[in-house]
């Protein structure tokens, strides 16, 4: 046998092996889809769409975002969950999934799902009028305790991330007192400049506006260090309260989705946001850096979970 | 002056008048597609300027907004379909002056009224915004729910004489809100484990399948029956008609510019008092209201248009949303690099005043291209009804489903359109339960927000703020007053 006779059967014996991993290796032959839970035109939303652009330039296959809005993210997980987990449709997910599975609203699990990365993600901060007599988040908790929590604080949503990390100051201030829920973040932010809030715990891009102009002062920030975008506000840790919390938005597959695929996926995001145009988008909106791997992040969500419950059951939304 | 000038090179180059003429085409369109509206014509065509400069977005981006505005009238009066949720209060008396034979009046009135309507908004966010901005500020919780209670009474002057029944359809708006997650717990209620129930009932769907599908049973009906449709004229609006919506359409465009910039109001609101403030004061309609009358279009159609302006003050004076659609804008200005709030005046006024330029010249460009559009929409009144009737009902279907891609939503607004066609027929009004349906969740999350924010205070709240005040005894006035006079007048008729 001739050495080409030889090659061609090694080639053609190779090929039979790696038939069954071909889709992975080639992965992505056709358009991916984002179903992104949030409507068009939200923070999710944009954040995926940005990414989807700079996936395409990586992996050259068109890449679009669908919105599936409805049900806390429950309409577009079943819509991911009847397709084949073949990596041909991802889900955008946050932070927020955590709490939806806590509170038992839908009919899905964190391991149902298999987290791929977190590429952006916002603190949470409290934040007081120019003229409020209070200057640290001591002064803060010390009025909450003496006057038995009469200041009126508020922020987005009942029971979601804002709440949570008013929760765990309450838990380390000794404290208690009221949550004002408000429909969104600016409109927690409008209710503290008209004077109905005394103190409102937002996402600090929120209120950027009033911040670099001074109408609204941050008492402490949920990030691990001093945040880029609000050099001035001092964190809630460096205070002596350890809360680090991030609200983070990211991507996810449905479970069964090949290893191959994954990582193929992992690679193209991870070049996707070291591009100039991703971190261009980042500085612009105000998202802080955050890097988890695949696997930590799926049981940092799961472990998530349990967290959430515990502040759900404490506040009686949850038995 | 030099930015003066550039705004004005800006918006007067090709690609600038270009931007105007192809917003206004596109948010006539998805204003009078049902389902479609303007914050989603906004957030889908923001790709598409990631190409242009900031300043030139920005003015394709807001023209769409406005027209869309004037978009949702033209199915409101042509179909008996509000294309917008802002568009809800037109149908009142668009529709009925259609069916009258006079659909050109009906669309000339609320093109003449959304082109004051936007010119007054825009006028007001140049010249007035930071004492407007002022005032929403002084909105909060328990401001919000004396403005929802107020709202409500408007029930009783929309139901004319038939009072019980407004209020058994307002009620049933009110139980149709109770469905999705609690504004205080956060939990769901009454979703019945269905979890495309979690967010509540879409209000959108809702208005596909209580005004389109119900409408098309009726024109199944009608045709079945074989009854005759009035002579189509193509009159337009004489003089005397032009002078008599004229101050309708400036009481619209204020009360609009205002409820526009309180960023917890809008323009699905602002048309509802705007259309109750006509009933109120006009001593001579032409029409009876709900038969067709000029007024009960002019005033609503200027105001959802004053809005567009009035929900632009807090986004450049705060740099916040006042309304959805302003929400996505400030998505789009963050994108191209922009902070939207007081510093874009800093940082760049030439942004600022191509807006206000751009804003100016889309009026104009709405009103040329609306009167070009009016002879051809006209004709689709001249399809017969059994060709109109599945077009219509195959449209619905397409916008239910595209507002969430959800089959289930078709089925939503299926049984909307059967609720639509029975309650037409025991002639319970429908505007007091579309009214319940909009204030409803505002004034129970604003009731419990307020409540929260007492403490130790209770009730005693809502006295404690002189505007809250003046809100409840404007209620209390505008629930009674009608009930009297009535009475009144059926002793004087003994």
């Amino acid at each position: 046998m001739s050495i080409s006779k030889w090659m061609m059967a090694i080639v053609v014996g190779l090929g039979m092996i790696t038939a069954g991993h071909a889709h992975a290796a080639t992965y992505p032959s056709k358009d991916v889809r984002i179903v992104c839970w949030s409507a068009a035109g939200a923070s999710l939303d944009v954040t995926a769409r940005t990414l989807a652009t700079e996936l395409e330039k990586v992996w050259g296959e068109t890449t679009i975002v669908e919105n599936r809005v409805g049900g806390s993210g429950a309409v577009a997980m079943a819509y991911a969950m009847s397709q084949p987990a073949d990596g041909y449709v991802l889900l955008t997910t946050t932070s927020s999934l955590s709490f939806t599975v806590a509170k038992g609203t839908i009919p899905f699990k964190v391991e149902d799902f298999i987290m791929l990365r977190a590429v952006e993600a916002e603190p949470s901060a409290l934040a007081v009028r120019k003229d409020s007599p209070l200057k640290t988040l001591d002064d803060f908790v010390k009025t909450m305790k003496s006057t038995s929590g009469s200041l009126r604080v508020g922020g987005y949503a009942s029971a979601g991330f804002h709440q949570f990390t008013y929760y765990k100051l309450q838990q380390l201030g000794g404290f208690s007192g009221h949550w004002v829920p408000f429909d969104g973040g600016n409109q927690a932010v409008a209710a503290l400049l008209g004077g109905h809030l005394d103190a409102a715990i937002i996402t600090p891009s929120s209120a950027l506006a009033q911040i670099e102009s001074g109408d609204i002062r941050i008492l402490g920030i949920s990030t691990a260090e001093r945040s880029p975008f609000f050099p001035q506000a001092p964190t809630m840790a460096e205070q002596g309260y350890d809360i680090v919390e991030y609200l983070w938005r990211g991507l996810m597959v449905k479970k069964g989705t090949p290893k191959e695929t994954i990582d193929i996926i992992n690679a193209a995001i991870d070049k996707a946001v070291s591009g100039e145009k991703w971190q261009a988008y980042m500085k612009n909106r105000c998202l802080e850096k955050v890097s988890y791997a695949s696997e930590e992040l799926t049981k940092k969500t799961i472990d998530e979970v349990s967290e959430r419950k515990a502040f759900l059951k404490d506040i009686g939304l949850i038995r | 002056m030099d930015t003066l000038l550039i705004a004005f090179q800006n918006v007067f180059s090709p690609i600038g008048l270009l931007s105007i003429v192809f917003g206004t085409a596109l948010g006539i369109f998805v204003g009078a597609m049902p389902g479609l509206g303007p914050s989603m014509g906004v957030a889908l065509l923001i790709p598409l300027t990631f190409t242009l400069p900031p300043s030139i977005s920005l003015v394709l981006l807001i023209s769409l907004y406005l027209a869309a505005e004037y978009g949702g009238s033209i199915s409101a009066v042509l179909i008996g379909t509000p294309g917008t949720a802002a568009a809800t209060a037109t149908v009142v008396d668009g529709y009925p002056l259609n069916l009258l034979g006079y659909p050109g009046k009906a669309l000339m009135t609320s093109l003449t009224a959304s082109s004051i309507g936007g010119v007054i908004g825009g006028v007001a966010l140049m010249l007035a915004s930071s004492p407007i901005a002022d005032f929403a500020l002084r909105f909060g919780p328990v401001e919000y729910c004396s403005l929802g209670i107020m709202g409500l009474t408007i029930i009783a002057s929309l139901s004319g004489d038939a009072l019980v029944k407004g209020l058994g359809a307002a009620a049933l708006g009110l139980c149709l809100t109770l469905v999705g997650v609690d504004p205080v717990s956060g939990m769901a209620r009454f979703t019945f484990g269905m979890y495309e129930l979690y967010e509540g009932i879409p209000f959108l769907t809702a208005l596909i399948g209580l005004f389109a599908m119900a409408e098309v049973f009726i024109m199944v009906e009608r045709s079945l029956g074989g009854a005759k449709k009035p002579a189509i004229s193509g009159e337009s609006l004489t003089g005397k008609e032009m002078k008599h919506i004229l101050p309708a359409c400036l009481r619209g465009s204020i009360i609009g510019t205002v409820v526009g910039a309180i960023p917890g109001a809008g323009a699905s609101i602002a048309c509802w008092i705007a259309y109750d403030q006509e009933k109120r004061f006009t001593k001579h309609p032409d029409r009876p209201f709900g038969e067709g009358a000029l007024r009960g279009i002019a005033g609503p159609e200027s105001a959802n248009s004053a809005t567009v302006g009035g929900a632009l003050i807090p986004l450049l004076t705060l740099g916040m949303p006042g309304s959805p659609t302003t929400a996505v804008l400030i998505g789009a200005l963050i994108i191209h690099g922009l902070q939207p709030g007081p510093k874009l005046f800093v940082d760049h006024v030439d942004i600022v005043y191509t807006l206000f330029v751009g804003l100016s010249v889309s009026y104009v460009v709405l009103y040329l291209l609306g009167r070009l559009g009016m002879r051809l929409w006209v004709k689709i009144v001249s399809i017969p009804q059994t060709v109109l009737a599945p077009i219509i009902f195959g449209l619905s279907a397409v916008g239910a489903y595209s507002i969430r891609s959800l089959t289930f939503d078709i089925w939503l607004a299926l049984g909307f359109g059967l609720l639509g066609y029975i309650l037409k027929k025991a002639r319970f009004p429908l505007a007091p339960l579309i009214l319940a349906m909009i204030l409803g969740p505002m004034v129970e999350s604003n009731y419990n927000r307020a409540l929260l924010l007492a403490q130790n205070d209770g009730h005693l709240i809502f006295l404690q703020s002189p505007l809250s005040v003046a809100l409840l005894l404007l209620s209390v006035v505008a629930f009674f007053y009608p009930i009297i006079r009535a009475h009144r007048e059926k002793k004087k008729a003994l």
